[in-house]
């Protein structure tokens, strides 16, 4: 065992240096970051002095932008249009949002929640966090950052609490974490070629397809499966393809204690490889590691959402880490995210000591489903962008861009309600065995 | 063997004497929550400075880790000891 996580923790490290792999996709490289100092209204032109350089440089505004544009007291991110000529903005942003109590408030309870079912399922919360940032008013690349670099410290006290509870097998996570990694860097390089050979909304229609496919399949195999346990017509029992799999003897073989798993590498290895290409390009990573760990691998799902949250920290750290380095993280929102969001992963991670099995399964799937909706929402949207389907109507767009929206959170209410249901029913059935415990060792 | 039944108030009474032996870690709870909020009123309170530098991206990239790291340490235990002490435990 020790060896093993050694080879695999150096492995991390190697692939650290000469690699840069990411979930949610990497950091875009044509940003400039800096301030506003002056501005000539005769020309059309702006000075912009950059982060860590000390002489400004001349930027001229696009034909579409006006001077009020241009805020000179706020950091700002600006792409060029390199089309236009040289250096001719194409877009400003505001860095950072001013953040009113009514925005922390928002940001402290998405974090509770996301916390909660991080905690309980092992993944989500992410797929809300940049949605909802942006709809707070964060520029997009920022959302992402911040979400980003509050993720790998929520997954880590999250793993660490689960692991106290015996649940986290941390060898499964350490080689799902590194095949992951590198199934990122695939998914990553397709995505640019999808990129390239279709457009960007060619690139969006795919990922959109891609998303809702796999969140439905997935989702209503782990709802038929929790359906069935529910209903006691079958035992939590290890998952008839896994079973397969678990005779397979092509050497090497690995064995994984806490999930009471002896697997060929060649099943571990892809399942690890499609998590991280999909963390590529649906960014929601553990909605496959989790599913993959029980019904491929054949860990039970208490095992594998504990699992997950070690495979989170490993990838989180190694995103946030590249994202830090573009300077793209507001500090402020990670950190309002994270003060709800620990209290959410503990809550969580206890809570699935009072539940069985199956509980998870069901969060687990209504959660997959719902996201599901709100993505495929999308789809008409993109169908139209690629000319696929006449342009819609703006009202329609804008009923279809709503419907997304409040899937997402209806996402998390829900799941924050389910949890908290099962979560005190299991703690009152404990209590009251605890009562008859008592009484028996008392009075008997 | 024999068996007494009881009512059950005199069972939920042992068992709160049973609860109350273990101590609650109130004095945790108090002190990480104390760093934890002047860590936040702190960041709040020098946001422009906080993002400046914190954005600055290249090796800066220290700042927001070691500071997502720190807090989740601090606060972290700071939302252990609270849900301690508001009696919300593991089952064992």
């Amino acid at each position: 065992m020790k060896r093993t996580v050694i080879l695999i923790s150096t492995f991390i490290l190697i692939m650290s240096m000469v690699a840069s792999a990411f979930a949610g996709g990497p950091p875009p490289k044509d940003l400039l970051k800096g301030y506003f100092t002056e501005t000539n209204e005769a020309n059309r032109s702006v000075q912009f002095v950059k982060d860590n350089e000390l002489i400004a440089t001349t930027l001229f505004l696009n034909n579409e932008m006006s001077m009020q544009d241009i805020r000179l007291d706020k950091k700002v991110m600006v792409t060029l249009d390199k089309h236009a000529g040289e250096n001719v903005i194409g877009d400003i942003s505001i860095m950072f949002m001013d953040l009113p109590l009514k925005k922390i408030g928002a940001l402290l309870l998405i974090g509770l929640i996301g916390g909660l079912l991080s905690g309980f399922i092992g993944s989500g919360g992410a797929f809300v966090m940049t949605p909802a940032m942006m709809t707070l008013g964060a520029p997009g690349a920022i959302a992402v950052a911040s979400n980003m670099c509050h993720k790998f410290p929520k997954a880590m006290v999250g793993a660490y609490k689960r692991y106290k509870y015996g649940q986290v097998d941390i060898k499964l996570g350490l080689v799902m974490a590194v095949t992951a990694i590198i199934g990122v860097e695939i998914g990553i390089k397709m995505q640019k070629y999808i990129l390239n050979t279709w457009g960007n909304a060619g690139s969006n229609l795919y990922v959109s397809v891609v998303f809702v496919a796999v969140l439905v399949i997935v989702g209503l195999i782990v709802a038929r499966d929790a359906y069935k346990l529910s209903r006691g017509k079958a035992e939590a029992t290890t998952p008839k393809l896994a079973k397969a799999l678990m005779n397979l003897n092509i050497p090497p073989m690995m064995n994984f204690k806490v999930a009471k798993v002896r697997i060929s590498a060649w099943v571990t290895i892809p399942v690890g490889l499609a998590t991280g290409m999909l963390a590529a390009t649906i960014a929601v990573g553990g909605f496959i590691g989790v599913p993959g760990m029980i019904y491929v691998i054949g860990a039970s799902a208490m095992v594998a959402s504990a699992t997950e949250l070690v495979v989170a920290f490993i990838m989180g750290c190694y995103g946030s880490v590249q994202w830090a380095i573009s300077g793209l993280v507001d500090i402020r929102m990670t950190l309002l995210i994270l003060a709800g969001s620990l209290v959410g992963v503990q809550l969580g991670a206890l809570g699935t000591t009072y539940v069985k099995d199956h509980i998870i399964k069901i969060v687990m799937a209504s959660v997959m489903l719902i996201v599901a909706i709100s993505r495929g929402a999308k789809v008409p949207g993109y169908l139209s962008d690629v000319g696929a389907m006449k342009a819609l109507d703006p009202q329609f767009t804008a009923f279809l861009n709503s419907v997304s929206f409040w899937a997402l959170i209806t996402a998390l209410g829900s799941a924050g309600i389910l949890i908290s249901f099962y979560m005190v029913k299991g703690m009152m059935e404990a209590r009251r065995e605890e009562k008859q415990s008592v009484l028996e060792t008392t009075y008997v | 063997m024999k068996t007494i039944t009881i009512k059950d108030t005199q069972a939920s009474e042992v068992t709160k004497a049973r609860v109350k032996v273990k101590k609650k870690p109130v004095m945790a709870m108090l002190f990480f929550g104390c760093i934890s909020a002047t860590a936040y009123f702190y960041l709040m309170g020098h946001q422009k400075l906080v993002t400046d530098t914190f954005t600055k991206g290249g090796w800066y990239a220290a700042y927001p880790i070691s500071a997502a790291f720190l807090f989740s340490f601090i606060h972290g235990a700071f939302a252990s000891n609270f849900l301690s002490v508001l009696g919300i435990e593991a089952k064992k």
